[in-house]
């Protein structure tokens, strides 16, 4: 009985279905499953499946290298390659020359549960979004260097803010090293001890696979541990990738990015020249208001000082000529008083008495001024103005005086 | 002391003189207060003409 090896079988079928015209360069539609990278080869390996059936699919280094995104489970791709066997196992296989994103519905679905997980976690809410500053002293770009994104930027911004400065993170924005370059850029950025005001995360049209990097979960969750806002800005106006929707703020291309970022400094210069002269206007309005007010004041206040000493300074002389009157009047009062005790006095003068032709009556040197203690015999003397007489009593009457 | 309660302190002594009641000694003892009350007054408004005088130039600007 002839018989086959295995290996002989194996080999023989896949000579078979390598050969067969009809089997190469075809196109298979289906999802990623079980995706394995080998590290040490750089071999991807995975299931391509649909409802019902499923195929293995090896994407060599060579081929691997060159895609133009990186294949994750779940994803539906469109794969361009050639029907073998693995020959070890006798396992039919698809190998790999090419990939695409389908775009159609199930691939629609991977960007949808990403999406959602994204959303779940609060990455696209308003309260995330955080202000752009409005005059960017220091801008961080992160694209890839020599891009059209690239150029655009940097000549928009020389010719619309010139002050500012630019600090460019160089990435890789497609193939299966972009997720992976963008996310250590944003890392390195946020570990960089530059003063970063704002970031631009940008890259020019592409086609779906192309911007697919920026649709990444890792790359929306790097890009929200980012240590200043920033603007995304990646591809055209009809792109919408699951990046622009966690941006602070999203630019429908990277020029109109660096539009965003920046004041046009000729308008700046004409807004300052005119709020300038603005300020001069008030400051001259208000100085003459002052000095107006000074001048009206000034008057006002030597006036009132005037006015005051005048009233004070005749005040304290009415005062005076009062005090003077009152302080005359208290010493003539005296005085009158004074010559009134002195005429009193003048008049009670016994010396002027005794000119009117009255005596003084003394007996043993003492004054009398009645007959009580007079005897007979008694010896007086009469005192005149002119002299004294001696003499003795001979009677005595007892009787009033009367002229 | 300033030359406002200067003022009234000798308004009150004019009031007092003005009674007659008093000595003349009271009279001679308010008449020395209010002199130097007086002269204090004059002195203040003396000085504040001054002031008013050395400032001039800068109210006349």
């Amino acid at each position: 009985m002839e018989y086959l090896t295995v290996t002989s079988l194996n080999r023989y079928v896949k000579i078979f279905l390598e050969s067969n015209e009809e089997l190469k360069g075809i196109k298979v539609i289906g999802e990623i499953s079980n995706l394995v990278l080998n590290r040490f080869s750089g071999h991807l390996y995975f299931t391509l499946k649909d409802e019902k059936s499923g195929i293995s699919a090896v994407c060599f280094k060579n081929s691997y290298d060159r895609l133009r995104f990186l294949p994750k489970n779940g994803m539906e791709v469109v794969i361009k390659g050639r029907v073998s066997l693995y020959e070890r196992d006798g396992r039919f296989q698809i190998i790999v020359d090419d990939m695409s994103v389908s775009g159609s519905g199930p691939q629609q679905k991977f960007r949808e549960e990403v999406k959602k997980r994204l959303e779940k976690l609060g990455m696209f809410s308003l309260e995330r979004k955080r202000k752009i500053p409005q005059y960017p002293k220091n801008i961080a770009l992160i694209t890839a260097k020599d891009s059209a994104a690239y150029s655009d930027i940097v000549n928009i911004l020389k010719r619309r803010y010139p002050i500012t400065k630019l600090s460019v993170y160089p990435v890789l924005v497609q193939g299966i090293n972009a997720e992976r370059s963008i996310i250590n850029a944003i890392q390195q950025l946020n570990d960089s001890d530059e003063e970063i005001d704002m970031a631009i995360i940008a890259r020019g049209g592409g086609s779906q696979e192309d911007l697919i990097a920026f649709d990444s979960e890792e790359v929306v969750l790097s890009a929200s541990t980012l240590k200043v806002p920033f603007i995304s800005a990646v591809g055209h106006e009809k792109d919408l990738t699951l990046l622009d929707l966690a941006a602070d703020l999203r630019a429908e291309t990277p020029s109109a990015a660096a539009e965003l970022a920046t004041p046009d400094i000729a308008e700046l210069f004409a807004f300052i020249r005119l709020t300038a002269r603005g300020i001069k206007g008030a400051t001259e309005a208000i100085s003459d208001s002052y000095i107006s007010s000074i001048a009206e004041n000034k008057i006002g206040i030597v006036q009132e000082l005037n006015r005051k000493i005048s009233g004070y300074s005749s005040e304290v002389n009415i005062c005076s000529i009062k005090i003077i009157g009152y302080t005359d009047r208290a010493l003539n009062k005296n005085e009158e008083n004074m010559l009134f005790y002195a005429k009193l006095i003048e008049e009670l003068n016994p010396v002027k008495i005794l000119t009117r032709g009255y005596c003084v009556v003394q007996k043993n040197k003492k004054i009398l001024n009645s007959i009580k203690g007079l005897n007979d015999n008694d010896k007086i003397t009469l005192n005149f103005i002119d002299g004294a007489v001696d003499c003795e009593v001979i009677g005595i009457r007892n009787e009033n005086l009367k002229f | 002391m300033d030359i406002e309660k200067a003022i009234l302190r000798l308004n009150e002594i004019s009031s007092e003189m003005s009674k007659g009641d008093i000595s003349l000694q009271q009279s001679l003892d308010l008449y020395k207060e209010s002199a130097e009350l007086i002269e204090f007054c004059n002195k203040t408004i003396k000085e504040s003409k001054l002031i008013i005088e050395e400032y001039r130039n800068v109210f006349e600007m």
